[in-house]
Order: C-alpha cells, then sequence, then structure tokens
C-alpha cells in the first residue's frame, strides 16, 4: 500500500491516505459535545479553528490535552482521529485495514 | 414548445445566468494555466467539466445559442486531446471561442425583460478600453452602469473572522491599558497617565471602527429577500388554480436583507405557510361572495427587519383556524379530555397547531391527502433558530409569523458552567439569574419552578446533557430565566454563573449540523472550545422534554432528492417536480446528498453525474451499497445520456434522463422507477 500514512489506534492498525490526511497536531483541551454520538469524542481548536475529534475505539477514551491527533480533510469537511502513535513502514505485521474516511465523516454527522 | 411559462422562463434563466459568470471566469483561469502550462491534463478536463455544465444548464433554460457555443468550445477541445496540434497553437482559438460564449451569454442577460423583478435594467456594453485614463472616463460616462463584484461566500466569511479578531485585540489592549493606568496612578506619574488617557481614546475609537466593520461585511453576505419572494409566487398561483380559487398575492418589504446562507432554507417552510392559506384559509370565490368579501381572497407576504431578527408574515383574509377543529384533533390525538379540551384557550390551541399530528388530522377534514405539516415547518425554522408563531380571527384569516435571528459574529453572551463545562447563551435572552432549591420545583410530567404565583417550565441542563452534579453540589442550584421570544420565558439550572463576556461566536462545522441544541462556540482567552446553546432549542425541549429529531415530512408528498452542481438545473428539476405532486429537496453534490440520505427518507434519488467531491456514480454505488438504500429508485439526469446509459444502468440506476430537462420525460422517468421498484418489492415479499 502507497501514500498512506498507518497510526495506532488502541491496538488497531489504521491506513489512512495521504489524499486526506493533513498534519498531526496536539489534542489540547478537547471540550465535551453532549448529546453527540460516536465517533465524535469532543471539539478542540487549532491555530483558533473549531475542529472536531474523532475516536474509533469503543468505548470512547477521555482525550487528554498530549495525546496526538491526525487531521483528516474530505473535500472542505475537516476533523481529527485521535491516536496512539505512527506507525514506522517497516511494522508491517498485523497489517493495517485502511481507513474509510467518507465513511467516517458521514458516521461523524449523524 | 417551450417547457415553461414566462415568469417560470425568466427565473431560470437568471439563475443561468448569475452562475454562468462564475463558470466563465473559472474557464478564462484555466486557459490562462493552459498557457503558462501548468498541469495541462488536468486544465483540459477541467475546461471541459466547466464547458459540460455550461452546456447542459443553457440547453435546460431554453438559449439554444449559448449551448450550442459550449458544445462547438468542447468539440475544439477534444480534438486538441487527440491531435497532433500544441496546446500553445490552439491557444488563440480556444480564447477566441471563449470571448464567442461570454458574448452569447452576455446577449441572454440584456434580453431578460426590464421589468424583471430579479434582475437590474440592462446597461450597454462599455467599449474596449486601451489606457487606465480611458477606463476611468468610461466609469465616470455610465454612472448607471453595475459596479457589482461576485464574492465567494467563504471569502467574506474569512474577512468576517478577521475582523472578529479585532474583539479580541481589543480587549487585550485594554487590559494592557489598565495595567498602565493602574501603575502610574501608583508612581503618580501625570505625564503616564495623561498618555494612557489618550490611549484610552484610541482604544474606544478602534471599537467603534471594527463595530462599523463588522456590520458592513455582515451586510455583505445579505439579498434582498424579494428574490426569493418571486420564486414562490409562481406555485402558489399553480395551486390557486387546481384549488379552483381566486387569489391575489400581495409581496411587501421584498427589499429587507437576509443572510444568503438562509435564504434557500427558508424556501420551502414559507411554501408549506402559502400552501396553508390558499388551500385552508381561503373559501372558494362562491363561498365568499355569500359572505359579502371579494371573491379573490388576499395573500400576503410581508418582510421586515425588527431588531437583530428578520419577520417574515404569511397572512390570509380567509375563514381563520378552525378552533374546534384543533379541539377535535387534540382530543382524538389523545392529547387532552374533552373537557379539557373545551377549556383550552386560544393562545394554546394555536400553540397546538405546531404539535405532531395535530395539524395533520384538522387538515384531513378539509382536503383529504393535503396535511398541513406545520410540525415539520416549525422544525425546519428551528434548525435555522427560528421560530413561527400564529394568530387568527373566526371568518377573517390567519397570519403565521417567522422570526429569524440575523446572524451575528461578535454578541454578548452569559458563560455558566454544567458538569464541569462552560457553556454560554446570548445575554439578551436571559432576564435574570436565580437560585432555587428542590422546595421551588413542582414535579409533574414536565417539570416547573414556581415564580411566586405562576411557575415556568424547569431545564435541568446536567440531566439534558447526561452529566451529574460536581461532587458537593448543595441542594441550592443556580437557575437562569430564559426568554425565548413569543413571551414564552422558562428556567434552566446550572451548576454556577460566570457572568457575561464579548465572545466571538464560530461555527461548529458542518459535522454538527444534526446537534441543533449548540448554535455554534468560542475559544477562550485560554484557548478552550465553549459551546454556546440554541435558546429555540432549549424552549423545545422546555415545552415538551426531550426533543428527538426526526425527519422532516413533506406534507403527506412523496418526496424526491434532486442532485445537480448547476444552479440552473436544480432550480428546473424542483419546479417540475413540484408541478408533478412531489416534494423535493435539492443539493450541489453528491457528498451533501449521502449526508441527506441518511437523515430522511426520500421516494428516489435524480442526479447528475459528473459533480465535485462525490460524483454521482460514486454516490449510486454508496446508495446500492446500503442495507438501508439499496432499493431506492434512481433516475440520473445527463447530457450524454444516449451514450453513458448501459454504463448507467449497469451501474445501479433504474432510468436515465436527456437533458436540457423535459417535463414529461422527467416525470416519467420517476414515476417509472419508483413503480418498478414497488414492483420488485412486491414480488419478494
Amino acid at each position: 500500500m502507497s501514500d498512506v500514512v498507518v497510526v495506532d489506534v488502541g491496538g488497531r492498525k489504521l491506513a489512512v491516505s495521504t489524499a486526506h490526511a493533513r498534519e498531526v497536531a496536539a489534542a489540547g483541551w478537547v471540550t465535551p459535545v453532549p448529546l453527540a454520538l460516536p465517533p465524535v469524542a469532543g471539539v478542540t481548536q487549532l491555530r483558533g479553528q473549531i475542529l472536531p475529534v474523532l475516536d474509533v475505539v469503543e468505548p470512547p477514551r477521555a482525550v487528554q490535552p498530549e495525546d496526538p491527533l491526525l487531521v483528516l480533510e474530505y473535500g472542505d469537511l475537516r476533523a481529527a482521529l485521535v491516536f496512539t502513535r505512527v506507525c514506522p513502514p517497516d511494522e508491517t505485521f498485523p497489517a493495517a485495514e485502511p481507513l474509510d474516511v467518507a465513511d467516517l465523516f458521514a458516521r461523524a454527522s449523524r | 414548445m417551450s417547457e415553461w411559462d414566462d415568469d417560470e422562463l425568466r427565473s431560470l434563466r437568471t439563475f443561468f445566468l448569475d452562475e454562468a459568470d462564475e463558470h466563465l471566469d473559472a474557464a478564462r483561469q484555466q486557459l490562462a494555466q493552459l498557457r503558462s502550462r501548468s498541469g495541462e491534463a488536468e486544465m483540459v478536463a477541467a475546461l471541459l467539466r466547466t464547458l459540460h455544465t455550461i452546456k447542459g444548464s443553457a440547453g435546460s433554460v431554453e438559449l439554444p445559442e449559448v449551448a450550442r457555443a459550449a458544445h462547438a468550445f468542447e468539440g475544439s477541445l477534444i480534438a486538441l486531446r487527440s491531435a497532433p496540434t500544441t496546446t500553445e497553437a490552439a491557444l488563440p482559438s480556444l480564447e477566441a471561442a471563449l470571448g464567442e460564449l461570454r458574448a452569447l451569454v452576455d446577449d441572454a442577460r440584456h434580453a431578460l425583460p426590464r421589468d424583471s423583478m430579479l434582475r437590474p435594467p440592462p446597461m450597454p456594453t462599455p467599449p474596449p478600453l486601451t489606457r487606465a485614463r480611458d477606463r476611468r472616463a468610461v466609469e465616470r460616462a455610465a454612472p448607471g452602469q453595475d459596479h457589482t463584484v461576485r464574492v465567494e461566500v467563504e471569502r467574506i466569511d474569512e474577512l468576517m473572522d478577521a475582523a472578529s479578531e479585532l474583539v479580541f485585540d481589543r480587549t487585550r489592549l485594554q487590559r494592557r491599558l489598565q495595567d498602565l493606568d493602574a501603575r502610574a496612578r501608583m508612581v503618580g506619574d501625570a505625564e503616564i497617565l495623561r498618555h494612557a488617557a489618550a490611549l484610552a481614546d484610541d482604544v474606544e475609537g478602534l471599537r467603534r471602527t471594527s463595530a462599523t466593520l463588522q456590520d458592513r461585511i455582515r451586510r455583505v453576505r445579505r439579498v434582498e429577500i424579494g428574490r426569493l419572494f418571486a420564486r414562490l409566487s409562481q406555485p402558489i398561483r399553480e395551486l390557486a388554480r387546481k384549488e379552483g380559487k381566486e387569489v391575489t398575492l400581495a409581496l411587501i418589504g421584498e427589499e429587507t436583507e437576509i443572510d444568503k446562507a438562509l435564504v434557500e432554507r427558508i424556501a420551502e417552510p414559507l411554501l408549506h405557510l402559502l400552501r396553508n392559506a390558499v388551500a385552508h384559509g381561503v373559501e372558494p370565490p362562491d363561498v365568499r361572495a355569500a359572505l359579502g368579501k371579494p371573491r379573490a381572497g388576499a395573500v400576503t407576504l410581508t418582510a421586515r427587519q425588527v431588531g437583530d431578527a428578520v419577520e417574515i408574515v404569511v397572512s390570509d383574509d380567509g375563514q381563520g383556524i378552525d378552533l374546534a377543529g384543533v379541539r377535535r384533533a387534540l382530543v382524538a390525538a389523545g392529547r387532552v379530555d374533552a373537557e379539557a379540551a373545551a377549556s383550552l384557550d386560544e393562545p394554546s390551541l394555536f400553540a397546538a397547531l405546531f404539535e405532531p399530528g395535530v395539524s395533520t388530522r384538522v387538515a384531513a377534514d378539509d382536503v383529504a391527502g393535503r396535511g398541513v405539516g406545520l410540525d415539520a415547518v416549525r422544525d425546519a425554522l428551528a434548525q435555522l433558530r427560528g421560530t413561527v408563531s400564529v394568530t387568527s380571527t373566526t371568518g377573517q384569516g390567519a397570519a403565521f409569523t417567522v422570526r429569524l435571528p440575523l446572524i451575528t459574529v461578535v454578541q454578548e453572551a452569559l458563560l455558566f458552567k454544567v458538569g464541569g463545562q462552560v457553556y454560554a447563551v446570548p445575554a439578551a435572552r436571559v432576564d435574570e439569574i436565580v437560585d432555587i432549591t428542590t422546595a421551588d420545583v413542582e414535579l409533574g410530567e414536565v417539570e416547573r419552578l414556581r415564580r411566586g404565583t405562576f411557575t415556568l417550565p424547569l431545564v435541568r441542563l446536567g440531566a439534558l446533557f447526561g452529566v451529574p452534579p460536581p461532587p458537593g453540589a448543595s441542594a441550592r442550584r443556580s437557575a437562569l430565566i430564559i426568554n425565548a421570544g413569543d413571551d414564552f420565558v422558562f428556567a434552566a439550572t446550572c451548576d454556577k454563573v460566570i457572568g457575561p463576556r464579548e465572545i466571538v461566536v464560530r461555527s461548529l462545522g458542518p459535522l454538527f449540523a444534526k446537534l441543533p441544541l449548540y448554535a455554534g462556540a468560542t475559544i477562550s482567552g485560554a484557548g478552550k472550545v465553549q459551546l454556546i446553546l440554541d435558546v429555540a432549542r432549549l424552549a423545545e425541549v422546555a415545552r415538551h422534554g426531550v426533543h428527538h429529531d426526526r425527519p422532516a415530512r413533506a406534507d403527506g408528498l412523496p418526496r424526491v432528492l434532486v442532485v445537480d452542481d448547476s444552479r440552473a438545473i436544480r432550480e428546473a428539476a424542483l419546479l417540475i417536480l413540484g408541478q408533478g405532486g412531489y416534494a423535493a429537496d435539492a443539493v450541489a453534490d453528491g457528498w451533501d446528498a449521502w449526508e441527506l440520505l441518511q437523515d430522511r427518507p426520500f421516494q428516489a434519488l435524480v442526479t447528475d453525474l459528473e459533480m465535485p467531491r462525490l460524483d454521482g456514480w460514486e454516490l449510486i454505488a454508496r446508495v446500492r451499497r446500503s442495507a438501508e438504500l439499496a432499493a431506492l429508485p434512481i433516475v440520473v439526469v445527463s447530457s450524454r445520456a444516449a451514450a453513458t446509459r448501459v454504463r448507467v444502468l449497469a451501474a445501479g440506476a433504474d432510468a436515465v434522463v436527456d437533458k436540457p430537462l423535459r417535463r414529461k420525460a422527467l416525470l416519467d422517468a420517476v414515476a417509472g422507477a419508483v413503480s418498478e421498484r414497488a414492483r420488485e418489492r412486491a414480488r419478494r415479499e
């Protein structure tokens, strides 16, 4: 698989196309959004822009300010995925599953 | 023979001409990039898509010369892709073709009737300019020339954000000034104190300037509501004809400005109310004559700005609300018994009209199958933080009043804490802050707060958010007394009130559009996001308890979703489907369509193929893969219908219709697709 960045999300390895991955940033203070369903974990801000925070791990974890986020873009939609670490290219086991970014955003906007 | 009557054609051509300028500008930039040889293949493909859109849209609004010119231009580009001629050698002829296309679009604009409500009178084309001095001279010589510039809404939002940042800058300046003043007083330095006073005047000047800037930029986003009113006229005349009624429609306050983002979204709720007025308000001509009224009923659509809101009133001089019918409907719906229904006053009965199931029953007595759907109107307006109310006099008519907030970015808010998190509400909506104990709360179906001799509905925000009170919380709580407008006041409990703050309102973005409880967010000085609560939505919770979002229902009409990146095509399809007895929604690309399909039920999908973000092919594939949507009837609209028919049907569509749109072809295709899927379903069962 080429042109992807592989991240470890609570033990799951997800391959994210670089067409959708923008940057890595620290979560900062994540404000919970009552009544929002998973995968929405809350909302933070990055350089003054409001950014939804998504977590695909169930049950949802409390996101700490120092936790890394992978900022994703799909068209004009932006959100950040909570992850644990970036997996190096030579770490091929277990295999990474591709992340369907469009589907993730669709579930977040239900 | 034309598909459209004169009014329809004028309206559709206006939409086409509005977007044609944008497409032609895009084509000019794409040609310029071809000249610079950057990304040649992508630019040719982008230019082909632009021309394709212009061709399809021009055909649909019956501008065959424009469509032919676009088609010829397309042909030149396709030939270029396969011919040995270099792009550079072909550029002069491509630029000439673009110039010819632009001239034809300008001719079409000038040919629009002078009395069109939607466009200013056409101005003569100025002569070609050679020197800057000549340009200025031409501008002075033609004072009535239209000096408009088309700007993307996103650019205006960026300007607004930048202007709003001045609020933060000013706050920081004021804090430093206060520090400086305090230190100067400590050391008793008169010179510094004078400078501090002068600086304070400058900061106050900055405040006035930034307020003016924000106000001017806000006004740039606004359009006159008259454009929307004009669009609503024709369907109402059509409905009156079908109902056998005579109706005169008066439009007042068309120059009232409304945010561009709101215009599309209030069209359907207003159409509901107008249909209501014609179908259930205005009496048949003979009945009116017997009552001594003019044979033609008067329906009036009025708009005006009231404070920080726009107020739109739909009124008629018909029979008024059938209050006895509302009482019967409430009893039939099991809301109250007959005795309680008899004792309900008029305001309570008017409020009950917007309850689900009540208005439908009332209307069904009059026109079978034409449910009013006022609860759907209320829900649609609530999503825009708007409200609707009604007044009526039996025998004289009714008036529905819609209120919509003008979008403001900087506002005074009251901050408070719930479950350790800070939230905000507009300060103007908070009448009072009180301390309450459990002794002040009356238990019942809905909790109410005792305030002297009367009670208010009570919302426990902690319970609503699902968060427990903080550790050590006492039985005494703070409560905000909130005025939601229309004389509805309620109380909302919180853990602690922080106080008033001037905040910059930021959008939560499209991913949170389905959470109408939040009007937006702000960022604190410490960089934390704080959510702003929507008062209208809280008021709904106060009225009814927790309100779960439901899909909006058409008033008994089958619902169709139209997807096309051309506004002219969308408008044409909406007109055709509306006249064909459908309730239709329209979006500009496959991504918005996919989201909307998850949110509410549709009976059919009508989609273009080539669209930004998610194209028609991908949309069809997703629909067919989805367990819930797999059986949705899909009709594809394409200007290459013949060439792509086999592939489109193999991809999962049920029918393919040619562009330009033809009324009979589209309606037959939709009806056919729906019937075929229904037969398939019946066979399986």
